[in-house]
């Protein structure tokens, strides 16, 4: 692991996400809406080679398995509906404001606070492990 | 912004991003969780303190097995490095467009089916809240599960990756109607 290439994928990322379409709002939209199967296509097809490339090197990665806990799928509604009306999702906000776009620093706000408070209401209310300490 | 790209040439990069990076790291990324990282930064340079006095102590040990090595976080700088090269390459794709600038605004269908002025913001911030709010709960977001995790068919991705698209669906119908 080295900051230069942990930097030019994050570079990689973020500009391949912003060319795709992924952080305009009209785009997420027509995805969501199905007006335009263009991303969804792209989504999936990115699945798959993952799939297939992660398998060519999978001697070499050190994946933990992703545990299936109570919060999983309603944390992933709650995260569905803010991305219809942020048109974001984590990573996005940030390449909305690599493009300039200014509201996009409410939108990382309101991430960095939804983050933030998780844990705390998860702590006083919500019995499951979330397989980490945080 | 227009002139997107076509699909196969989005999903060919989503791809080499995610499977070249695993291939140089021996790991997958995840933005959500470097958000969650980056907000307990107190915990993480204590832990990463604790790391060093052990790794130090023990350095006779020959190099950890995988299994505990894949147990051991990778340090938040470097976390903090890729969402900042994230923030360039927004950047560069606005150049390559043709499109630099400050904008005010997230266009044309954002103002039509979200709103203007501070209801608008009112919306972001709330809509993060749940974006940062789900994702945490979830235990990840479209990289860590969707992408990452459908790959490896993990049924907890796969589930929670079917959860939020069925979401952003329903609420985005919702909101073409109003």
């Amino acid at each position: 692991m080295s900051y230069a290439v942990t930097a030019l994928f994050g570079l990689l990322m973020g500009f391949g996400l912003s060319r795709i379409g992924f952080s305009d709002f009209g785009e997420v939209h027509r995805m969501f809406t199905f007006q335009d199967f263009r991303m969804l296509l792209t989504f999936a097809g990115a699945v798959t080679l993952t799939a297939i490339g992660l398998r060519l090197i999978n001697k070499r990665a050190l994946f933990r398995p992703r545990l299936l806990h109570k919060g999983t799928i309603a944390g992933g509604a709650l995260f569905g509906i803010g991305w219809a009306l942020t048109g974001a999702c984590p990573a996005i906000a940030v390449v909305q404001l690599g493009e300039g776009r200014r509201p996009a620093l409410f939108t990382l706000a309101g991430i960095l606070i939804g983050t933030w408070v998780y844990p705390k209401v998860h702590e006083r209310f919500f019995r499951w492990d979330p397989g980490s300490c945080s | 912004m227009q002139n997107f790209w076509t699909w196969w040439m989005g999903a060919t990069t989503l791809a080499s991003v995610a499977v070249g990076f695993a291939a140089a790291t021996r790991r997958p990324f995840g933005v959500s969780g470097i958000y969650a990282r980056l907000l307990n930064w107190r915990e993480e340079r204590q832990a990463e303190k604790v790391q060093k006095h052990f790794a130090a102590k023990h350095a006779s040990l020959s190099e950890a097995s995988d299994a505990s090595a894949a147990a051991l976080p990778v340090p938040i700088s470097f976390g903090l490095t890729f969402v900042a090269f994230i923030f360039f390459g927004g950047l560069l794709s606005s150049i390559v467009a043709n499109d630099v600038g400050i904008r005010f605004e997230l266009g044309a269908d954002f103002e039509r089916l979200v709103g203007t002025g501070w209801t608008a913001w009112l919306a972001l911030l709330a809509g993060g809240a749940l974006v940062g709010f789900g994702t945490r709960m979830a235990g990840g977001g479209t990289s860590g599960h969707g992408l990452f995790g459908c790959a490896r068919m993990q049924p907890a991705s796969l589930l929670a990756t079917v959860a939020f698209f069925s979401a952003g669906v329903a609420a985005s119908f919702l909101l073409g109607m109003q």
